[in-house]
């Protein structure tokens, strides 16, 4: 390590120096040198690397081994599996394969008998002899046993009883078969997964990734190619730690409202958790409804449509180009500055073509120069300046009038994206014509006149924000995305088309992993169709769609019970490992509710459970809880605290949390509690999906509470027990 | 974009020639407004000296968006290493007439 920090500081040295060298020559063979030193660097930091890993390996070497039968061969080959590859350095003979290795997928794939897997070189072909599991924690072997069909499940049963842990984990030791065959899917453009509940999508998407830093050279994928875009900041330190687990240098992770942030320029804007706030606050009524309806048509296809036909329109219609005059004759007349941008056949953006329009104006402005200057300085003499004084003179008088003529050609050669936008709603017979063919919501009139108002105030909703950041894209031609390959799109279901169009502009040359459960939207309706519809926009040529209807995270009573807020019940399959039947408690007032809550906690955490989820609907409620429940906490014996998580926060997740309902997207809590199941809450179409959502989350314990009159989804649960 | 120092620093020293007794604190960042006591004028006369002493254009629509002297310095090297190859001057003689001989 510190020769690594020595070797930076003495690169430092010499590309400093690099700037005081005159000679090309020197030049040249100083950047050799500089080349050579990062070369070494990076070995260097390879090395470091692999210490690492080693250092860990020592703890738990492997944890499977696979006795293969290669068809041709006399003696089966024994081959041990870890979460990374051992090799013996003189030998050079292979002692532990990387979990991500092709000989791996054996183990994953197959259970005794005929099997294969698929090296560079084509599908190799053999007969699996043995399969065994290990358990080695802190360099002692615990148990081992042989297995007979897939990983066995009493070791994956062990597993997933653990309690959930404030990061998540990998679960290379427990891949299933399916789950195999995603991560390491290279033939596909686009490969999307519907997977319920609890059925590892996230953690799948996240080996993908190293799996794709891993294999093949040719292929294979650096840190900077890849995106994880995940719902919120919560989120995305709850699987901080998967890579680095995993031996592989973290990603970038970004999430949609920082992507939006970032292309609008920092102009404020309504963010999704603002939006989903108001709404979850306002409940099932008008002004829901209202803000639905316009977030919905300004995300859809439609609108899109209309957007591509506005942004046509653009250069003919809203952009005022004027005739250039220098020194009392014109350098470039309107009709032809139009022409040479509505013409273009260059397949630029409009605000590329526009800044080169100026500068080929400013070209002409240039050349007119040096007569100007000459009677620039023929005027100021007459006022009996110095030579040196009346030169400066004549310059500022050229300085000023360029300044005052550069900001008149931009006043067309520069785009207000902001301006535009308003400009799309302010004339509606305009709207309405360019809108022709194109399918309109029934409120259309209010939407247009809201939008206008809005608009006006400088105010951005959470739809027009995404619109407003499309039209930058397609018409700034913004593309600092280029070199991500993968892009990993967790959380996919509460996506609208426009933001598929929006990554498609921004990742260009990306391939997508697109994660989802349609049964898991919140404030938006989606079934399967929403894949085509992402494939669709994605236009990918290869693409796939895959289905994981098991779910791992609950106990069986949980998913059976959460499952039963699902419209129609949806088919899902459990992990058979069983827990105690969710309980729901009622109580006369708030307050009487919240000593039964109190005592809920304490009881889990009693049982064991190290993180508990108090999961309200909206964080004004969240905050009332949190308010009436910190003062009665005690700690419960333990001395656990009690946290509010806000958004944008990042939280350690153990202990005892009360969350909104849509922050708790992708997490999981040992035991969750769900406060105010009450009518008023919870009455709406969508707030069923809400109640599956968060008894979702849970693995081990799951209650309900109300005061007052229950929830109509939760009276009609056809698991309604243990009152 | 950062500024070569050395270019920056040469700058600094024509600049405070040129404000002579005002240039009380100006340093590299100090806004080029009449606030601090720098008129346009010594704005321009900083850039011609420039032009001299580096052997580049600094085009006249520009001068007025160089908002402190590490700007001025930034923009100086980018035209020294884009080697200014200007449509209506094509060397320094020529633009040396062109803008600075009677």
């Amino acid at each position: 390590m510190d020769a690594k920090q020595e070797m930076g500081e003495y690169t430092a040295h010499a590309m400093a120096s690099l700037y005081k060298d005159d000679g090309f020559q020197q030049l040249a063979e100083a950047a050799l040198y500089v080349d050579q030193i990062n070369t070494r660097i990076a070995l260097q930091q390879e090395k470091a690397n692999r210490i690492r890993r080693l250092e860990r390996m020592l703890l738990s070497p492997y944890f499977a081994r696979v006795d293969f039968l290669f068809d041709g061969d006399a003696e089966a080959e024994r081959m041990y599996i870890g979460r990374a590859s051992m090799k013996d350095p003189d030998s050079n003979e292979i002692k532990v394969y990387d979990w991500r290795a092709p000989v791996a997928g054996i183990f994953y794939r197959f259970g005794p008998g005929r099997a294969y897997y698929d090296a560079p070189s084509g599908r190799i072909d053999g007969e699996l002899l043995l399969k065994r599991q290990y358990e080695i924690r802190d360099g002692r072997l615990v148990f081992f046993f042989d297995a007979d069909v897939e990983i066995v499940d009493e070791f994956l049963r062990q597993f997933l009883s653990q309690n959930a842990s404030a990061r998540m984990k990998t679960i290379v030791e427990t891949i299933q078969r399916d789950q195999d065959a995603v991560i390491r899917d290279s033939e596909n453009d686009l490969l999307m997964v519907q997977g319920a509940a609890g059925s590892g999508k996230t953690s799948i998407g996240l080996h993908r990734v190293a799996y794709l830093m891993y294999q093949g050279l040719a292929n294979r994928l650096a840190a900077d190619n890849i995106v994880i875009l995940s719902p919120n900041t919560l989120f995305e330190r709850y699987i901080s730690g998967i890579l680095p687990e995993l031996g592989e240098q973290n990603v970038v992770s970004l999430t949609a409202e920082k992507i939006l942030d970032d292309v609008l320029g920092g102009r404020v804007f309504q963010t999704k958790n603002q939006l989903l706030e108001t709404i979850g606050v306002a409940g099932d009524g008008e002004e829901t409804r209202l803000i639905k309806g316009d977030l919905e048509f300004k995300t859809g296809f439609a609108f899109i449509g209309i957007l591509e036909r506005f942004i046509k329109a653009i250069p003919r219609r809203f952009v005022a180009f004027r005739d250039v005059a220098y020194a009392g004759s014109v350098v470039a007349r309107r009709q032809s500055l139009k022409n040479k941008i509505v013409n273009s056949k260059k397949g630029l953006s409009l605000a590329v073509l526009l800044k080169q329009l100026e500068a080929a104006v400013l070209d002409q402005v240039h050349e007119a120069r040096r007569s100007r200057m000459d009677s620039l300085a023929e005027f100021v003499k007459r006022y009996g300046y110095s030579p040196r004084e009346g030169a400066a003179a004549a310059r500022l008088l050229s300085v000023l009038e360029s300044a005052a003529l550069v900001k008149e050609i931009r006043t067309f050669t520069e785009l207000d994206y902001f301006g535009l936008y308003e400009r799309l709603f302010a004339d509606e017979a305009w709207f309405y014509q360019l809108a022709k063919g194109l399918p309109l919501p029934e409120g259309i009139g209010g939407i247009l006149s809201r939008t206008r108002q809005g608009l006006a105030s400088g105010a951005l909703s959470h739809g027009d924000a995404l619109a407003l950041a499309y039209l930058t894209l397609r018409l700034g031609g913004y593309r600092y995305m280029d070199r991500i390959r993968q892009v990993v799109l967790d959380e996919a279901q509460d996506y609208y088309p426009l933001h598929f169009a929006l990554y498609n502009k921004l990742f260009p040359k990306a391939r997508y992993t697109v994660l989802g459960d349609v049964n898991q939207t919140i404030a938006k309706e989606a079934d399967l169709s929403f894949y085509e519809q992402v494939s669709q926009i994605l236009g990918k040529e290869k693409t796939t769609l895959v289905t994981m209807n098991k779910s791992f995270r609950c106990t069986s009573e949980i998913l059976e019970f959460s499952a039963g807020f699902l419209e129609g019940g949806v088919e899902m399959e459990s992990f058979s490992r069983h827990g105690e039947p969710p309980s729901v408690h009622t109580a006369a007032s708030e307050a009487g509710l919240a000593d039964v809550i109190i005592g809920e906690i304490a009881l889990s955490l009693e049982k064991g459970c190290a993180s508990v989820g108090l999961i309200c609907k909206t964080a004004a409620d969240a905050a009332r809880w949190y308010e009436r429940l910190a003062g009665l906490w005690d700690g419960g014996g333990s001395g656990t605290a009690m946290h509010l998580v806000e958004e944008a926060r990042e939280e350690e997740l153990s202990g005892v949390f009360v969350v909104p309902v849509y922050l708790t997207k992708g997490l999981e809590f040992d035991a969750v509690l769900v406060p105010d199941a009450d009518r008023e809450r919870y009455r709406g179409k969508d707030d069923r999906k809400l109640l599956y959502i968060a008894c979702s989350r849970a693995l081990h314990r799951l209650a309900l509470f109300y005061a007052g009159e229950a929830s109509p989804w939760l009276a009609a649960h056809p698991g309604r027990g243990g009152e | 974009m950062m500024a070569n120092r050395d270019t920056q620093t040469e700058i600094m020293e024509m600049f405070s020639r040129i404000l002579g007794a005002r240039d009380d604190d100006v340093g590299p960042e100090t806004p080029l407004s009449k606030e601090n006591n720098i008129e346009h004028i010594d704005v321009v006369k900083l850039v011609m000296d420039c032009e001299k002493r580096f052997r580049v254009t600094i085009w006249d629509e520009d001068v007025l968006q160089l908002k402190s002297v590490t700007d001025l310095a930034a923009y100086v090297d980018r035209q020294l290493a884009e080697g200014t190859d200007d449509l209506a001057l094509h060397d320094d003689k020529q633009r040396n007439a062109w803008y600075y001989e009677y």
